[in-house]
């Protein structure tokens, strides 16, 4: 395709200009034999050469001038009559030719035979001294154009090796840019295909173009992000099996020890019975907010947006957990510095504070306290969860939202809990467009800021991939 | 893509066989003359394609005259004759006819009378009895500006330029001399050429030398990449200008055959009688070890066959 449209251009450049040459050359001929004729016609009329063609001086003119233009020359008389012909055959004829008739009206013209390549110029003879004179008689003049075909000859030479030229580096640069081009989409290609199949791959690099290179640094990203989505799938996976096996565990022993034991009193069982109880409980709360939790995840999960007043959503929340604080001699308080309202899907968004709050009261001391703050400026709603309880360690604050993550694992336990909330609440927060941080002090407290936007924007891409998600979802049922 | 493809090869085909057809219509068969007409501008003739009806040379006569004067079916011509101008009476005598025109005729001078009189003849000389037309004005034979007469005109009497137009083109016999097929002696052949007569004879000599002979066993002894640069006669001296390739010519055909196959060809020419042999313009270049003399004259004793 280079090849072409670098060769087509030149091609017709090159006889653009050959024609051109071929024009040019024609004109000048033209005038130059215009201007040197003017001197023979005067001779002509002198002595009267149309009526008595006879005159040597005249004649021996005439041949040198048929021999320098290596043609033909023709004297017409105004009857049209060949008076002088030099190459004697045609003397005595009449001639009827459109040119030699409109020249014996006046007019000096030319006539390019390409064919056999003579330029023909006829000239009226007539007197220059007077601007009436009628026109005596016509001079024609051919001349051979041959000279110019060998110009034009010599000049193809140089086009052609100019087109060969031009050829080949066209050809080598057609192929370096197909090389550079092609190789890193044929390479990307071939991983995209491993990747497809499940086979691991390493990403694509050394790539020498800027372009296919940045397209890399995409790809890569993408790939990183496919292998750790498949990471944490897996992770995830492992995570819920051992999390839902661990209450069944210990139902097991406790069912276990009460049935290897012998004549063992009612009261005892009534005790294992309820401890069963609380293990269902918690079997049951770790399935409930998986569901929650994967529910979440599922994309395309509608999200029921309304505007709800903050105030009145955080006052319910923190009535709920207040129980729980009395019990734990924990203080709860609330500040607002201003009515807020917000679009949010009002289910999701209590779950989420909800959970911080709850978080809040659970990791505290007696006598501690949970501040909990609503603000908003013209674009954000901000709400702050602040207490003091044990805080959280620096190395493990990034890890705190994973799922099933306990910084300490055997005091957890007694806290109670399925490791899921802080998950379930950043997946909240992040489904509403906000956003959530942490900071904390081991033994100083904790706080957790979270910031929401005041409108709710659909995210079109959310929608693609909803409807992909739903598309796969049909596939697999009809299978 | 396959249907649109096939649309169009179809299409191109219905449309060459419509040029196909238009033009074997156009071609006229045998049996379709001219009739000759001017240009709006009195510069030109044109031509209108006629179909003869009658089949006796009056009847004909009659016809043509009568369609010379008509307009032309087409807008850009005229008919030649003028509406005052008629034709008094005609005599056809063996061959010659003569046309008798009334005053009217004094009245067309200059091109437009030689326009008008070209198209008559060209058109009456189409008819097969006929081959020279004599016009005369009430009876007085026509004459020309310096009072001599015009007389009886035939085909060959007026002319054309340019081109292919037949009326430019001359037919001659020309005697050229070959190389043999061992390159040792000449052979004659003679050629009947028909070319543009602006071209010069021994131009002409010259190309048809450069060319394969008619005659079997005879070779062109110029190298085929020889160029002719110009070719001059002067007071029966023929001066001729090669390029470096004539050097070239093969160690098969004999230094005095290149050579003489030239000038004898030359010379069959009634203007040339000596030939002048130059390389790039230089005179005495050195041809196969030898200088190339000023002047050759021909020399027949090379030459071994005839062809006719």
């Amino acid at each position: 395709m280079i090849l072409l449209a670098g060769l087509i251009p030149y091609t017709v450049a090159f006889y653009l200009y050959l024609y051109a040459y071929r024009q040019n050359t024609i004109n000048i001929e033209e005038v130059q034999i215009h201007s040197q004729m003017q001197v023979l016609t005067g001779g002509i009329l002198d002595k009267d050469y149309l009526s008595d063609p006879s005159d040597t001086e005249i004649n021996s003119q005439l041949d040198t001038v048929r021999q320098i233009y290596g043609g033909r020359i023709l004297l017409i008389d105004d009857n049209l009559r060949v008076i002088k012909d030099t190459n004697g055959i045609d003397s005595g004829r009449t001639l009827v030719w459109a040119n030699a008739i409109r020249s014996l009206k006046g007019e000096a013209l030319s006539y390019y035979d390409k064919q056999n390549n003579f330029l023909t110029v006829t000239l009226p003879i007539r007197s220059t001294a007077d601007d009436n004179a009628p026109v005596r008689g016509v001079l024609m003049v051919v001349r051979s154009m041959d000279y110019m075909n060998q110009s034009l000859d010599q000049m193809t030479v140089p086009g052609i090796i100019g087109f060969v030229i031009l050829g080949f580096i066209l050809l080598g640069l057609a192929a370096w840019t197909a090389e550079h081009t092609i190789r890193p989409l044929k390479t990307m290609e071939e991983a995209l295909d491993k990747t497809k199949n499940g086979s691991a791959s390493s990403g694509l690099k050394d790539l020498d173009y800027a372009e296919a290179e940045e397209l890399a640094g995409h790809f890569n990203d993408f790939l990183g992000r496919m292998q750790s989505v498949e990471a944490s799938r897996q992770e995830f996976v492992s995570n819920v099996s051992h999390e839902l096996k661990t209450p069944l565990t210990s139902m097991k022993v406790l069912a276990d020890s009460i049935n290897s034991m012998e004549g063992a009193p009612l009261e005892l069982y009534q005790e294992f019975m309820q401890d069963m109880s609380h293990e269902i409980d918690r079997e049951t709360k770790i399935i409930n907010d998986l569901l929650s939790l994967v529910r979440m995840n599922k994309t395309g999960i509608s999200m029921n947006i309304a505007s709800v007043n903050m105030n009145e959503l955080i006052e319910s929340i923190l009535h709920r957990v207040r129980p729980i604080a009395d019990r734990q001699g924990v203080e709860l308080v609330l500040e607002s510095f201003r009515p807020v309202f917000c679009e949010i899907d009002e289910t999701k968004f209590s779950l989420a504070i909800t959970n911080l709050v709850e978080n809040a009261v659970k990791y505290n001391n007696p006598g501690g306290w949970v501040h909990v703050s609503l603000n908003a400026d013209h674009q954000y709603c901000f709400v702050t969860v602040e207490d003091n309880g044990m805080g959280i360690p620096q190395d493990s604050l990034d890890r705190i939202f994973e799922r099933f993550y306990r910084v300490d694992k055997s005091h957890s336990r007694e806290i109670g809990g399925t490791g899921l909330g802080l998950a379930i609440t950043q997946n909240a927060i992040r489904m509403h467009h906000g956003e959530i941080r942490v900071a904390s002090e081991l033994g100083q407290g904790t706080t957790f800021d979270v910031r929401i936007p005041l409108t709710y924007i659909v995210d079109p891409e959310e929608d693609v991939i909803a409807r992909r998600a739903d598309e796969i979802r049909e596939e697999r049922s009809g299978e | 893509m396959r249907r649109s493809i096939r649309k169009k090869c179809v299409s191109l085909a219905l449309m060459m066989s419509m040029v196909i057809t238009l033009l074997t219509a156009c071609g006229g068969d045998a049996g379709t003359q001219q009739i000759y007409y001017m240009d709006v501008a009195g510069n030109s003739l044109k031509i209108s394609a006629y179909k003869l009806k009658a089949k006796d040379t009056e009847g004909q006569i009659s016809e043509l005259l009568t369609a010379l004067k008509q307009a032309p079916d087409t807008g850009s011509a005229v008919s030649v004759m003028p509406r005052d101008l008629e034709v008094i009476s005609h005599r056809l005598d063996g061959g010659h006819l003569v046309l008798d025109f009334n005053t009217a005729y004094e009245r067309i001078t200059g091109p437009n009378e030689v326009l008008m009189r070209s198209a008559i003849v060209k058109t009456l000389l189409q008819i097969s009895n006929i081959s020279s037309v004599t016009f005369t004005v009430q009876g007085k034979a026509l004459t020309n500006a310096d009072g001599s007469e015009i007389g009886a005109m035939n085909a060959d009497t007026f002319m054309d330029f340019g081109g292919d137009a037949e009326d430019a083109m001359v037919r001659r016999t020309f005697t050229l001399y070959y190389a043999s097929k061992d390159g040792q002696s000449l052979v004659r052949e003679k050629r009947e050429i028909y070319y543009n007569s602006n071209i010069s004879p021994e131009k002409l000599v010259m190309e048809y030398l450069m060319t394969s002979p008619h005659t079997d066993d005879a070779i062109s002894p110029i190298p085929d990449s020889t160029k002719l640069l110009n070719i001059n006669v002067n007071r029966g001296v023929c001066y001729l200008n090669l390029d470096e390739n004539f050097l070239n010519a093969t160690d098969k055909i004999s230094q005095q055959v290149v050579i003489y196959s030239i000038v004898n060809s030359l010379c069959e020419l009634n203007e040339i009688s000596s030939v002048q042999i130059a390389i790039n313009g230089e005179m005495n270049s050195i041809f196969r070890g030898d200088k190339l003399s000023n002047s050759y004259t021909p020399n027949f004793n090379m030459v071994t066959s005839n062809a006719e």
